[in-house]
């Protein structure tokens, strides 16, 4: 972002991220500023799954939803990737084993299938079910 | 706050929380979720199809995707039956008219089994993949073709056994095809063939184009820019022929090639090779082959940089002349100096894992070659290798490299444990930094020692809880774990 604009002096004003959200993604900041930068070669053998996420990560991103989804939010907007790296990861396991209807109640959902539309999305893709 | 669930989240942010998804059930309950939902699941369900090697009865087998063989009957299914010859594709027990082609654009990934069956079926198998699977497999990144056809994927004329001219085989017209369309996005490529004699002019077809001669009218050369992983099983690679994979291949964004040739046939195996300095592909960071000593001693004089060697011995052609002009395998103890010159003169500075295995022979990496390797890999983090039992009872047989942390050894005799315990404080004496030791003995690696060092200093035998503990007089067995 500071590239985009070049050298200034005044504040820079981000509207899409609020003072509580912004503190959470500074203090993430601030823990992470020593860290390596990822590797761009690095090999398949050291790639990270979902389930890998940094002991500390994890704790904070112990919050309600809708921090999360804010912390993600601001992390795509700031462009610090490896904060939103954490934070889908931390979504996909929320999502991980889950039936669709128990999807629906984590997130708050609303199904927007009629039973026919579902009955036909099942049919279809029934390959893939229990896989 | 404004009341927030995932479903505000945009799309490209849906994708990416979506793709840490590796489970097709996990994907399959996101597409029943909502219809916002379904848009953007439905592609990460196709993204990986795999057509398994199978026998078929019957019915033509099946293109389908699989993951264990007890779903498979609910898989995607073709069936050959109709009246007019050709193949209708259904879904099994679901009546949908939905087939495979009108996904093909969500499928990243494509993996082909061997096919096993009649001639026939095979043909109608490989037919049908070219009419309908890859038809709008335009961004696909990574495919794996492997065949059992004796012709092997074949494009140039050419007289067979039976003196007749033989055309393009249907492997090659996949093969071709699979380029063609998804060449702009293609990261990954294995060809793995078997029993199959590939030509070099099908390299220069199917990949260069132009290397000594114009493509035919009506090919264009294939021009794999994004191709990062190239794997080629039986086809015999020389660097001549590797040669030709560099006017299709972007060289500077190729990271991992992997070369087996699937005979021991003596003479074969490279010796065709081109000498010189070819500097090809110069971010190669991974090779992993199986050739001849000779053939992989040239291969690695044309990359630079090297992190990771992966190398499967084959026999040489001097493994095969006995005196006398007899044709037996004799065995040879060492492993080639120039080939573990060649390593480290060309690799040294940038080597983190070496792997050498030799299954079959008794070769073994003896003490003074073990110190060329640990002399000059001044990075090397792991190492994997055949030994002999006297490399560790003399001198040291391993000199300090304080990076290396993991050490498989194959000692081709096989050995007590007492001397296991043995040679395993010997050589952490040796090299300070190790976490983890492990020895398999015998020619058949019929015992299997792991040691791993842990943080207070004391050496673990696991599983079974023995282990060592530094004391006055260096490492000693120390007891079993209470």
């Amino acid at each position: 972002m500071l590239e985009d604009v070049g050298e200034v002096t005044e504040a820079i004003p981000i509207p899409n991220v609020n003072e509580n959200v912004l503190k959470k993604v500074i203090e993430w900041c601030e823990h992470h500023k020593g860290d390596p930068p990822a590797q761009a070669d690095d090999d398949s053998d050291s790639r990270k799954k979902s389930s890998d996420i940094d002991e500390w990560d994890q704790k904070f991103m112990q919050v309600d939803q809708e921090m999360l989804f804010e912390i993600i939010l601001a992390a795509n907007y700031l462009d610090i990737k490896p904060l939103l790296d954490v934070g889908c990861k931390t979504v996909a396991n929320m999502i991980k084993g889950k039936s669709p209807e128990e999807i629906r109640k984590t997130f708050n959902i609303q199904n927007d299938f009629t039973p026919d539309e579902e009955e036909q999305i099942r049919r279809e893709n029934e390959w893939a079910e229990d896989r | 706050m404004a009341n927030m669930s995932v479903p505000v989240l945009p799309p490209e942010l849906l994708h990416i929380i979506f793709a840490n998804l590796k489970n097709h059930a996990d994907i399959y309950s996101l597409c029943l979720v909502s219809k916002y939902f379904y848009t953007i699941a439905l592609r990460f369900l196709y993204r990986r199809l795999k057509i398994p090697h199978r026998t078929s009865g019957k019915l033509v087998t099946p293109l389908h995707a699989v993951l264990t063989p007890q779903q498979q009957e609910r898989l995607l299914r073709f069936s050959a039956g109709r009246e007019d010859g050709s193949v209708r594709r259904s879904m099994k027990g679901s009546g949908s008219s939905k087939d495979l082609s009108d996904c093909g654009e969500f499928v990243r990934e494509f993996e082909v089994a061997p096919l096993v069956g009649t001639a026939e079926e095979v043909s109608e198998i490989r037919k049908e993949i070219i009419e309908s699977a890859i038809e709008n497999m335009c961004y696909l990144e990574s495919f794996a073709w492997n065949t059992s056809d004796p012709q092997g994927p074949r494009r140039t004329s050419r007289i067979s056994a039976t003196h007749r001219r033989a055309s393009s085989t249907a492997d090659y017209d996949i093969i071709y095809k699979i380029l063609k369309t998804s060449a702009g996005t293609l990261k990954s490529l294995s060809l793995i063939t078997e029993g199959g004699q590939a030509h070099y002019e099908d390299e220069i077809l199917l990949f260069g184009g132009g290397v000594s001669e114009e493509p035919p009218e009506g090919m264009r050369i294939t021009r794999l820019g994004r191709l990062e992983s190239l794997t080629l099983v039986g086809r015999r690679i020389t660097v001549k022929r590797l040669e030709v994979f560099t006017q299709a291949i972007n060289f500077n964004n190729l990271r991992c090639l992997e070369i087996v040739f699937c005979d021991g046939e003596p003479g074969k195996g490279g010796e065709r090779a081109s000498e010189g300095e070819n500097k090809i592909f110069p971010n190669l960071r991974t090779f992993r082959v199986k050739a001849t000593q000779s053939s992989v001693t040239k291969f690695l004089q044309c990359f630079r940089g090297l992190q990771d060697l992966h190398y499967e011995l084959e026999c040489d052609p001097t493994d095969w002349t006995a005196p006398g002009g007899n044709r037996r395998q004799v065995s040879s103890i060492r492993i080639s100096r120039d080939l573990l010159e060649a390593i480290t003169t060309y690799h040294g500075n940038t080597l983190r894992r070496l792997t050498v295995l030799s299954f079959d022979q008794l070769k073994v990496i003896d003490e003074p070659g073990m110190k060329i390797i640990t002399g000059k890999c001044r990075v090397l983090e792991k190492l994997c290798c055949p030994v002999l039992e006297s490399s560790f009872s003399g001198q040291p047989a391993v000199t300090h490299v304080p990076s290396l942390t993991t050490f498989h050894l194959h000692l081709q005799t096989l050995v007590e444990e007492s001397k296991a315990y043995e040679i395993i404080q010997k050589i952490l004496k040796q090299i300070s930094g190790l976490k983890t030791v492990r020895m398999l003995a015998g020619r058949d690696r019929t015992k299997a020692f792991a040691f791993r060092v842990c943080p207070d200093g004391v050496v673990e035998s696991f599983p079974d809880g023995r282990f060592l503990k530094r004391g006055v007089e260096g490492w000693e067995v120390w007891g079993l774990e209470v």
